[in-house]
């Protein structure tokens, strides 16, 4: 690798944290030899290969529809997708299935947060709990919930309650486990000290145990509310359609996979404002995390 | 290695520590099997109340129901047809996505074009995308086959890409300072670093696949394989039949799930838990 050639400042060289959405810092285009030719500064900005990327991804797309190979009428490329998005946007039902999708995917996630919290705080404190809970847990959280969903539906009925358990059974795992982790790592000593003090149990509970979990909490909930969303579009397609499932559901039937795209995509910019915002929120709480 | 238990003072008539080793491990096992009786009660009360459209199955119900199916081969059928799906879904994704992985994450400019893309792609509820896949590759197991592999395929490229990224900083310097050679940092620095993610990935990536067996049969309604039957089952409002095959796949999820991670703890032995 021609690394140890350039003269970047030793935060941006294989930097762990490097993932493609960080900017090289601003020093990094001190004027040196290599980066002095103009092409390939600009070539290692990462703006600009980023540009560049979803240039080279959407023509490629774009030619592979327009190519004999496939049906023109079944593959849509990003030209026709992107046409019909305002016709969509439009459409009598595209706000109606949005409202309902976000009133689902509300609910779900405070309920699997609220079980989530209250359930990992208690199989963490209470050992006899934890092992015997653990296991059916475990094996819940394994199981894959859209199989069980359509035997959901019939049994608990075709209105909201089988939507949620559907949504809860998918996003409350990752909260329950890292709150019940976090709990569990609570510092003995700090516990020994708040005894030693006359701490009762509903003190220790308050002042030092959750507290210390917070951070965890944080993690809890940016993983929580990915599967949130998507234990919400498992609900929407496999227990009674409704939302932005329907939605889709409805242009598939029609063949129309260019007006499909908009609510998958839809989907797609909730995602990341939410894992966005969340991975904000567990920062902020991770400045109480106990070094 | 005994992995759970204390250190025990020594007693003169069980120097081994045997006796006391079994009683709780005994002790160990109590709070899950009363755990168990709980709900199989909590189950058998359930089935007398109807919430929805139909009353829910007693377990004794199923299991006949598991047996009839098992002996009309049926069940068989849906393994087979279920498992080739699976199969040939699952490892062409995971083979290359490691491969595409080692590229990106190798090549720091085709990282930064495309990891992005990569990400919101991933972001996307692939369960969104299902319909769409079957109208372009088909009602049939072609479409089923590629829902399964790029299921896999988006996870273990993204793991495979964290895992090489992950690798500490300090190690890339020090081998550098030692002239290493790029195959030599490769295969002794890069490659044992990544290794723990990739097998984290191609487990959780099994069960991401197992749910794309089922939703990809749920949607083609081929009357074989797992999906189908819960699928055709539970219109028939046949729930003990239905439970069936979502019950064995729970089972095969779960186990897959703890045999992989014992395999995932030993080969991330050489890492100090730091």
């Amino acid at each position: 690798m021609a690394r140890a050639r350039d003269k970047v400042s030793p935060a941006s060289v294989g930097s762990p944290t490097a993932s493609g959405m960080d900017l090289l810092p601003a020093g990094s285009q001190t004027p040196t030899a290599a980066s002095r030719v103009g092409l390939l500064a600009l070539l290692r900005n990462p703006w600009i290969l980023r540009g560049l990327g979803l240039v080279f991804l959407l023509s490629v797309w774009e030619a592979w529809s327009r190519s004999g190979r496939v049906d023109p009428t079944l593959v849509a490329g990003p030209s026709r997708i992107v046409s019909r998005v305002p016709r969509v946007l439009t459409h009598e039902l595209y706000v109606e299935s949005l409202l309902s999708t976000l009133d689902l995917l509300a609910r779900g996630f405070f309920l699997s947060v609220a079980i989530g919290i209250t359930l990992g705080v208690v199989v963490g404190r209470i050992r006899v709990l934890d092992r015997a809970l653990t296991p059916y847990l475990n094996a819940l959280y394994a199981a894959p919930v859209p199989a069980l969903a359509p035997i959901l539906t019939i049994t608990i009925g075709f209105g909201l309650a089988s939507k949620l358990v559907v949504v809860v059974l998918v996003a409350v795992f990752p909260i329950l486990i890292n709150v019940q982790a976090g709990v569990k790592a609570t510092d003995e000593d700090l516990i020994e000290v708040g005894r030693s003090f006359g701490a009762n149990e509903r003190q220790i509970w308050t002042h030092i145990v959750l507290p210390f979990a917070v951070p965890f909490i944080g993690v809890g909930l940016r993983l929580g509310v990915a599967r949130a969303l998507i234990g919400t579009v498992v609900a929407e397609f496999y227990t009674s359609p409704d939302g932005l499932g329907f939605l889709i559901l409805i242009f598939a039937r029609r063949f129309d996979t260019a007006s499909m795209m908009t609510p998958v995509l839809t989907y797609t910019v909730l995602g990341l404002l939410l894992v966005g915002a969340f991975t904000y929120l567990e920062r902020r709480l991770s400045t109480w995390r106990v070094p | 290695m005994t992995a759970g238990t204390t250190q025990q003072a020594v007693r003169a008539d069980d120097p081994v520590g045997a006796s006391s080793t079994e009683r709780r491990r005994i002790a160990d096992a109590v709070p899950p099997a009363i755990t168990f009786a709980v709900l199989t009660a909590l189950w058998y009360a359930a089935t007398q109340f109807e919430f929805g459209l139909t009353r829910i199955p007693a377990p004794h119900d199923v299991a006949v129901a598991f047996w009839d199916m098992t002996a009309s081969g049926e069940l068989a059928n849906a393994f087979w047809q279920s498992g080739t799906v699976f199969l040939a879904g699952f490892f062409p994704g995971v083979v290359i996505a490691i491969v595409m992985g080692i590229v990106l994450g190798n090549i720091r400019a085709l990282d930064l074009a495309f990891s992005p893309y990569l990400y919101a792609f991933f972001s996307t509820p692939f369960i969104a995308l299902v319909p769409l896949f079957l109208v372009i590759f088909g009602y049939g197991v072609q479409g089923k086959i590629a829902i399964v592999f790029t299921l896999v395929w988006i996870f273990v490229l993204l793991q495979t890409l964290a895992g090489i990224r992950n690798v500490d900083r300090e190690f890339h310097e020090i081998a550098e300072s030692f002239c290493a050679p790029w195959w030599r940092r490769w295969f002794e620095v890069t490659l044992p670093a990544a290794v723990p993610f990739i097998i984290a990935g191609v487990r959780l990536g099994i069960g991401r696949a197992l749910v794309g067996v089922v939703v990809a049969e749920f949607e083609t309604f081929v009357r074989g394989g797992f999906g189908g039957i819960i699928m055709q089952r539970s219109q028939a409002f046949d729930l003990a039949e239905a439970l069936v095959p979502a019950v064995v796949l729970s089972l095969i999820g779960v186990g897959l799930f703890f045999a992989l991670f014992r395999l995932e703890l030993r080969l991330s032995a050489w890492k100090k838990s730091a």
